[in-house]
């Protein structure tokens, strides 16, 4: 199959072309969505160099577990996660603690979550959650970035992480509750919560997650 | 219901402020604005791909069961750092490559080590275990006479490199790595005095003992006794380890695939004493051989 034969696929056709043999469209692949997934992974490290190995980390993974790609979301879902979760080994194997030395282009990242907050306040907010994140048991921390973090129901995070539901809501209770040991010193750190209380999409979405 | 009850803390009220944490922290990872991969992290994944793609069988292919003349053995690869950036670990392992598509034509065919090239299939004719120690400096040391200037630099590289067989950028990674014999290292001082010299010289420039200068040009500059250093920019990018002429093709090829520029070269023009008292760098700069 030729480059431009690749280029004309979409996500799911250019995995489904890896998984069968194609040499290229796994690189086609990560290249269609390179700049999302090195967000990520930058946002999720909070540091270039270990973003970069982030990346590769978790590129090389979904290179390998490609045929495991249950289809229940999308690509670029997928890789989102497997990215997240590189990050988050990376920050447990190397115990980065959270920094306020972000590069400087992130100054202006557009974080609206938070009404008037101080940027690198929040954003060194961002990077205790990824820390108390990196910190949970593997199973625990899947869980919970698909659920809470990435707002899937728990029948698609079951069927993801092919497990019972009744298994993710366990997983999901024990991650929150270490998280909130965690993160407890982050609550009304200056009278205000860390993030605003949920805006009506994200309830909504919890609500679709309850069904 | 049953599940709630049997996993009552499940209930997001109980944490209402920290699922909403989470969710908010998963909108910051996907949020705007996107930044930009930097071309270096591209480049450094791309080979890692490649290299990924070369060490995969697909399970029931013809590669896998392993009655199909186009299999490879590769003996190994490898990754490190280079400069403190991270190209990968040692791993030693022999695999196997189902190679299609791929067509070149093969250059200087008469030595054992390399891999012939044919149209629709990759074949080797001795794969060779990898032979840790001394990499030759370059593969070709010539004395053109030459008086470089700046103006005429890149020029003269170009049709000196036709000179020895190199037109495209592919040519460059069909010569074998080890065939280089001291009978062409004429100069009896300076860089070029003998092969450890001119390796000591790369070493200096490239930070590697096992990268390799597509041809030196022991010559002048400006006038002055000087040597002409052309060194494939992939050399930077991994290729310096893996150190038989199989796998370094293997790369290239992988390399071209993920739409490299394999004819990026590396011009150093330095002073007659690299490799010896210093490195006297009189000119640097970027060509490509396409």
């Amino acid at each position: 199959m030729t480059l431009t034969d690749l280029r004309e696929l979409s996500d799911r056709e250019l995995i489904a072309a890896h998984v069968i043999g194609d040499s290229q469209a796994f690189s086609e692949l990560v290249s269609r969505h390179r700049d999302r997934l090195w967000s990520v992974a930058l946002r999720t490290t909070g540091d270039p160099e270990e973003a970069s190995d982030a990346l590769q980390d978790a590129l090389i993974s979904a290179f390998r577990r490609a045929d495991q790609y249950r289809g229940e979301a999308a690509v670029t879902t997928w890789l989102h996660r497997i990215v997240v979760n590189a990050g988050l080994d990376r920050l447990r194997r190397k115990a980065v603690r959270p920094t306020t030395t972000l590069p400087d282009h992130h100054e202006n990242s557009s974080i609206e979550i938070v009404e008037p907050r101080d940027a690198i306040t929040e954003r060194e907010n961002w990077m205790e959650i990824s820390a108390a994140l990196a910190q949970l048991p593997k199973d625990q921390r899947e869980a919970i970035i698909l659920v809470d973090v990435q707002g899937y129901s728990v029948e698609a995070a079951a069927v993801e992480l092919q497990c019972p539901t009744g298994t993710i809501k366990s997983r999901c209770s024990r991650g929150r509750a270490k998280l909130a040991e965690t993160l407890g010193h982050l609550r009304n750190q200056d009278g205000n919560e860390i993030v605003t209380p949920l805006d009506q999409n994200s309830t909504n979405s919890r609500k679709e997650d309850k069904k | 219901m049953k599940d709630h009850d049997e996993h009552p803390e499940f209930d997001e009220m109980q944490f209402r402020e920290l699922t909403g944490n989470l969710r908010a922290f998963g909108q910051y990872l996907d949020s705007e604005p996107v930044e930009s991969m930097p071309t270096s992290v591209w480049e450094h994944l791309a080979t890692t791909l490649s290299l990924e793609s070369a060490d995969r069988v697909v399970p029931d292919s013809p590669a896998a069961l392993g009655s199909d003349p186009a299999v490879l053995e590769l003996e190994s690869y490898r990754k490190h750092r280079i400069g403190g950036k991270w190209v990968g670990g040692l791993v030693a392992a022999s695999v196997t490559l189902f190679a299609v598509g791929i067509g070149v034509n093969a250059l200087n065919s008469d030595t054992d080590d390399r891999n012939v090239v044919v149209a629709g299939a990759l074949t080797t004719t001795s794969p060779q275990i990898v032979q840790a120690g001394f990499v030759q400096p370059a593969v070709e040391v010539m004395e053109s006479g030459h008086d470089y200037n700046s103006a005429n630099l890149k020029d003269t590289i170009t049709r000196l490199l036709g000179t020895i067989g190199i037109n495209e950028p592919m040519d460059m990674f069909m010569a074998p790595i080890h065939s280089m014999e001291s009978a062409k290292m004429n100069k009896s001082t300076g860089m070029t005095g003998n092969l450890e010299t001119l390796r000591r010289c790369l070493n200096e420039i490239t930070n590697s003992e096992s990268s390799q200068a597509i041809f030196v040009d022991r010559a002048t500059f400006q006038g002055m006794d000087a040597g002409v250093i052309v060194i494939p920019m992939v050399m930077f990018k991994g290729m310096d380890t893996l150190t038989t002429s199989d796998d370094r093709m293997k790369f290239a090829i992988n390399l071209e695939s993920a739409g490299a520029d394999l004819g990026a070269l590396d011009v150093w023009v330095v002073g007659p004493d690299c490799g010896t008292l210093g490195l006297d760098i009189y000119s640097h700069v970027s060509h490509s051989l396409n």
